[in-house]
């Protein structure tokens, strides 16, 4: 059963530019789908689509069988977005607080708010860490932060931007776990990434954007050797002829 | 190591346990009774101030020396009044207008200013930011026309934000320095060279955390906290109006 479902988007940035042209692209429930594409290709521009940060100029984006322009609210709470940049996600002055905006935005009771930021920060493994302040943390343990609070609104879906940039072997393996963890659990994934080498080896499905158009979409094993004709490297295990393994390894 | 003592710091103490409103209102009613207080008492305030920091399991010695700046401030107020307050001098020097009254004048207004900043990071020590935010919409909510829960996020946000900034300013400061800006003679050019990319960062940021904020759902129907006085916030609320009393009385 599709969750996100894109008709013929077409997005133009304020300059008059087009970010976006024709996307037409169904993503299962359940799903790992990792979206890649040199800079300025249209990826975070379309990961905004989803969460209804943006609405379409054309064509339409629906999210669990309800278009995103007719319920923003419930775009934004069905898929959850993790930004690039995790110390202008963080609001919060405590590990809790921050994660606790999400669902307080929802106003949810107090006891459901305490239950789901516990489980969140549990799950990114930041649980001991409650009462710190997110600035004081490592670069690792902040994107784990912004996962929590995405994952403390219970989302069905989580898309990523870039989740693995500026951070170090022990950071990427840590937040790429905690994706692959997720995934495991049911929950909806597409990763956004200019590099295929760090999440590849889970991926159930590879999509290139190129210049604001999809131009490979496929399983990564199958279409991975076109992606350096669309700006994108092939991860280095694929040049030797072998398959991408995992980092978690 | 700033950033440590200007902030939240979990610790079982019982000024943690208090409820923010009665702290919020404490200090408020402090720094209004500072103005009718006298060197006396407000030296007396100044010990009662780091008397519960260290109460609250914050070191006395740490806290000031974060706020050395605020003290170097603090010593050109008293100078300031120690030079510019006609009265009887100080030294029989003709070059050095000192007079006693302006040394009295410059002592009483850092005295004041001293105890709000103690209070205040008492405050901030031992109050989890969002029940600050909390309390401050709480007391904003009968003022008409007051947008309490859009303020009381304002506030929270720049609790938030002022070690972000200050770490970008120590980022571009660095790289400024690293590419010879001492070499530079003009202090208002080599000031102009931090604060431009500075602003320019800053609007980046707030501009990165709206998009945050909205796509976690941030609107006007939130969670409100659930205050609850207890025997001990009272308790406090009376030794506070008890000390706010004597603080105005005496000289």
């Amino acid at each position: 059963m599709n969750i996100i479902e894109i008709s013929s988007l077409t997005h133009f940035y304020s300059d008059g530019r087009a970010g976006l042209q024709g996307i037409d692209l169904t993503i299962t429930r359940g799903s790992f789908v990792v979206l890649a594409g040199a800079n300025g290709a249209g990826k975070s521009t379309l990961l905004k689509h989803l969460n209804g940060l943006l609405l379409p100029a054309a064509g339409t984006v629906r999210i669990a069988g309800v278009g995103v322009g007719e319920d923003p609210i419930h775009a934004r709470r069905t898929v959850g977005m993790v930004f690039q940049d995790a110390d202008s996600q963080i609001v919060g002055e405590t590990v809790y607080d921050d994660a606790a905006f999400g669902p307080e935005n929802l106003n949810w009771p107090a006891a459901r708010i305490e239950e789901s930021v516990a489980a969140a920060l549990a799950l990114v493994g930041l649980g001991a860490m409650r009462d710190r302040s997110p600035h004081l943390l490592s670069g690792g343990e902040k994107r784990r932060l912004a996962i929590a609070g995405v994952l403390a609104m219970q989302p069905e879906v989580i898309v990523l931007d870039e989740p693995f940039a500026n951070l170090d072997y022990d950071g990427v393996r840590q937040v790429l776990g905690h994706i692959v963890d997720l995934h495991r659990g049911g929950t909806t994934i597409v990763v956004c990434v200019h590099d295929l080498e760090k999440v590849l080896a889970h991926a159930e499905r590879l999509i290139i954007l190129q210049a604001g158009r999809i131009v490979v979409d496929g399983v990564p094993a199958q279409v991975v050797l076109a992606a350096e004709a669309h700006g994108v490297r092939m991860p280095a295990a694929v040049r030797l002829g072998r398959a991408v393994e995992s980092w978690l390894r | 190591m700033v950033a440590l003592v200007f902030g939240y710091n979990e610790k079982p103490s019982p000024l943690h346990a208090l409820d923010a409103r009665v702290k919020l209102a404490a200090l408020v009613a402090i720094s209004l009774a500072s103005l009718k207080a006298g060197l006396f008492t407000l030296a007396l305030a100044v010990v009662a101030a780091l008397g519960l920091l260290a109460f609250a399991r914050c070191s006395p010695v740490r806290c000031l020396a974060a706020l050395k700046w605020y003290l170097v401030l603090l010593l050109c107020v008293v100078l300031a009044r120690l030079l510019t307050t006609p009265g009887e001098p100080l030294f029989d020097v003709v070059w050095l207008p000192a007079s006693r009254q302006g040394l009295l004048a410059g002592l009483e207004l850092a005295g004041r200013l001293l105890v709000i900043a103690l209070f205040g990071l008492l405050i901030t020590f031992t109050t989890r930011p969002s029940h600050i935010r909390a309390s401050v919409e709480w007391f904003l909510r009968p003022i008409p026309f007051v947008p309490h829960q859009q303020a009381a996020t304002m506030i929270g946000l720049l609790v938030r934000f002022i070690p972000v900034i200050l770490n970008q300013s120590v980022e571009l400061g660095d790289a400024l320095r690293a590419r010879a800006i001492d070499h530079r003679r003009n202090p208002l050019r080599r000031m102009t060279y931090v604060t431009m990319p500075l602003l320019r960062r800053t609007f980046v940021t707030a501009d990165r955390l709206a998009s945050a904020m909205e796509a976690r759902c941030y609107g006007a129907q939130r969670t409100v906290h659930r205050f609850h006085l207890t025997a001990r916030d009272w308790s406090a609320m009376g030794l506070v109006a008890c000390f706010c009393l004597l603080l105005a009385g005496c000289p």
